[in-house]
């Protein structure tokens, strides 16, 4: 279980995230929808024990991330939207680096590589440098680093986004599976079909704060819209610029 | 508009160079400070080219002072190899990382008629200041040859240059590979070769000079004999009709090569790199987290040749004190390249620094303590000069049996010293971050590490046995405090 209770993260003289509080249950995926700048990496970073909180308590399995960011680290997987990589290392050699610094057993390690790796399909740039791989390969990579010691929780910013249509559909039978075994898994993306396709609750974060949350359906009920894209853009004030946009770039063309 | 592009090339490798440096790329102020300073094409050649001169003054006296004048010819040609060796070697190793960071891939869908030229020219244009290193002994050859031995000489300089370039284009477009292929190992011993032969070009060329002014009446032989291959053809300047057409001739020569090079390197390029695979050799290895970093720091340092260079600087820095200790012979001069491997163990931190880059971020992301981490790069802080320090004294042992007594201060003086250096930069940090690498922490550490180093040598002269135990005390606290 995550629990993030009143969370505030400052940086310098602009305040990122603004109090914001959420649960994430055993076996529920939660997704953290905004626009950009509105304080979603922010948060999953605070979560994954990358970066401290400013004020407020966010707990992962029960570990409290600010006193103790290691363990959290221990317990999570976290899988950025840029693939956080050593460019001039092969993936195995990266996966190797990972395990060996997470300590990950070698049979188990040896048994979770062979098996993600034939299921994202990146046998054959095993012993590629990862700087030559396309950014979609790259993010493979990155999914299966984050993947290799089982985590407890999982922590997924845009991670989605960058894979092919088959990759992307292996990551939401993987998500499922791990909501199956009791994992917590939060998640941010823009492609909001997937949000509503997978997500047992969504949390929408604008300006800093969540300005809603609830099931995808009882958000579309709330607002009286028909997808969650209504709902989302009508939620950020967005839904008038776009349509004024939508008006302006038809004009120009 | 050319000229534009290639200041534009420059300015974007500068940035991106810069932005791998996470000590400035965390620090917005000081990485725009260091740009602006380093990002100027035209600054850059200005202050290389005053640099170069200044360093070209300290050559003239061989030239100027030698008692043959034929002398000054040969003396004259065997500098000649440095326009040759920086060019090659400069042209070979930025080619390949300039085509790496995809430099060139915004021009491929523009308007403009781009060619493999942008990268030549980029790449030769910052290496034309070196030539300027054989313009004041060029002076020098014209006032005891005549001006027609000294124009010829610059040209034959230039001439190296451009052999160097078109060699080192030649080189990249034959075995530039991006990924490690078959042959990766023995890459990587080449290219650590090839570090230590440019780094140390400047202890090469004082030998030189001396070794030529000595053995002048030999060399003259094998210099006539050989003279139509660069550099023993620098020393034709004497007759410079010959000396002419056989510019000519490698004018004609270098010139086809480089066009047809340049097309094949652009055709590579904005074809896309085929890069080998290496397949089913992939396996796991699991260490324990400090060797896991490490060997992690070794395999991304033995891929980048600047972090390369950073890591083999140590074995530059005691090349004089290890020509020293070979030529005495005696169990002293072992100790004194010792020491002197120890004190050159506190520079390493700066490279070591620089290795994560930009991926620093990996080590946020995993439960790694700052123990560890600090264990890890003390053994990649000291593995070059335990390695060093180990061969070279075995290496002595064999003309002095006595030079064994220094092995263990091998292997323990650059640990104390490594040790001491991460100590203090680290000093108030609790966990897993980059440390500032200021002036003022670097002055210390030279410090505490030169306390290190006297009182090991005190103990020494003393009594040569009173050393070790003083050694083994100083790692254990090291440690110790390390592992806290």
């Amino acid at each position: 279980m995550i629990e993030v209770e009143d969370l505030f993260k400052v940086f310098g003289s602009k305040t990122a995230v603004k109090g914001i509080s959420f649960t994430v249950k055993d076996g529920e995926i939660y997704g953290l929808l905004g626009p950009n700048g509105s304080g979603k990496s922010t948060t999953l970073r605070i979560l994954a024990g990358i970066i401290p909180p400013t004020r407020g308590k966010v707990l992962v399995e029960g570990v409290n991330v600010a006193e103790n960011p290691l363990e959290v680290k221990r317990i999570t997987g976290y899988i950025p939207e840029t693939p956080l990589l050593y460019e001039s290392l092969t993936p195995m050699e990266f996966f190797s680096f990972v395990g060996s610094i997470r300590e990950v057993p070698r049979a188990e390690l040896e048994e979770r590589v062979s098996r993600l790796v034939k299921a994202f399909g990146i046998e054959e740039y095993l012993g590629e440098l990862i700087g030559t791989l396309s950014f979609g390969t790259q993010q493979k990579v990155s999914i299966i680093a984050g993947l290799l010691h089982d985590p407890k929780a999982l922590i997924l910013d845009e991670a989605i986004n960058g894979l092919d249509p088959k990759s992307a559909r292996i990551m939401k039978e993987l998500l499922n599976r791990f909501k199956e075994e009791g994992k917590s898994i939060v998640f941010s993306t823009h492609i909001l079909a997937v949000a509503e396709a997978l997500c047992d609750r969504v949390g929408i974060i604008y300006n800093g704060e969540i300005i809603a949350e609830g099931t995808p359906e009882q958000l579309k009920e709330f607002v009286h819209e028909e997808s969650l894209e209504d709902v989302f853009l009508k939620l950020t004030e967005s839904q008038e610029e776009v349509s004024s946009l939508v008006r302006a770039l038809r004009e120009a063309f | 508009m050319e000229w534009e592009i290639v200041n534009v090339l420059y300015r974007e490798i500068t940035y991106k160079r810069l932005k791998a440096n996470p000590q400035l790329s965390m620090d917005w102020n000081k990485f725009m400070k260091a740009f602006k300073r380093s990002g100027s094409l035209k600054r850059t050649l200005l202050s290389q080219s005053a640099l170069f001169f200044f360093l070209s003054l300290t050559l003239v006296p061989g030239v100027y002072y030698v008692k043959n004048p034929s002398g000054s010819a040969v003396i004259y040609a065997s500098y000649c190899m440095l326009p040759l060796i920086m060019a090659l070697y400069g042209t070979a190793v930025t080619a390949q990382y300039a085509v790496s960071l995809g430099l060139f891939e915004p021009l491929l869908s523009l308007p403009v008629r781009v060619g493999g030229k942008y990268l030549s020219v980029m790449l030769l244009i910052t290496q034309l200041p070196s030539v300027l290193f054989l313009l004041a002994p060029a002076v020098a050859l014209s006032l005891k040859l005549g001006p027609a031995a000294g124009v010829l000489g610059f040209a034959w300089a230039l001439m190296g240059t451009m052999l160097g370039h078109t060699l080192g284009l030649l080189i990249y477009d034959r075995f530039g590979k991006a990924s490690g292929g078959k042959f990766s190992g023995l890459k990587t011993a080449f290219k650590a070769f090839g570090i230590l032969l440019v780094m140390s070009l400047f202890y090469g060329l004082n030998y030189l000079q001396r070794y030529v002014a000595s053995h002048y009446e030999t060399l003259k032989g094998v210099f006539e004999r050989y003279s139509v291959v660069y550099p023993f053809s620098v020393s034709t300047v004497e007759k410079p009709l010959l000396s002419l057409g056989l510019l000519a001739v490698y004018g004609l020569v270098i010139g086809v090569v480089y066009v047809s090079t340049v097309r094949r390197l652009w055709r590579r390029i904005s074809e896309g790199t085929a890069t080998e695979r290496r397949g089913g050799k992939a396996r796991l290895s699991l260490h324990s987290p400090a060797l896991a970093l490490a060997l992690k720091d070794f395999k991304i340092a033995t891929r980048n040749t600047a972090l390369l260079t950073g890591l083999l600087m140590p074995v530059v820095v005691i090349i004089p004190s290890l020509a020293g200790a070979l030529k005495s012979g005696s169990r002293d001069s072992a100790l004194g390249f010792v020491l002197a491997v120890g004190w050159t163990s506190t520079i390493a931190i700066d490279a070591v620094l620089k290795i994560d880059g930009r991926a620093f971020e990996v080590l946020h992301s995993l439960p790694l303590n700052l123990r560890a981490f600090l264990r890890g790069k003390l053994i990649t802080m000291t593995a070059v000069p335990v390695t060093a320090g180990l061969l070279a004294v075995l290496g002595l042992s064999l003309r002095n049996p006595s030079s064994l007594k220094v092995l263990p201060l091998a292997l323990l003086l650059p640990v104390a010293t490594a040790g001491t250096t991460l100590t203090i930069f680290y000093w108030g940090i609790g966990e897993v971050a980059l440390p500032q690498t200021t002036w003022k922490k670097m002055l210390l550490a030279l410090f505490a590490n030169g306390l290190i180093i006297g009182a090991t040598a005190g103990l020494w002269y003393v009594e040569w046995s009173l050393s070790l135990p003083f050694m083994l005390l100083v790692d254990a606290l090291l440690l110790w405090h390390l592992n806290r």
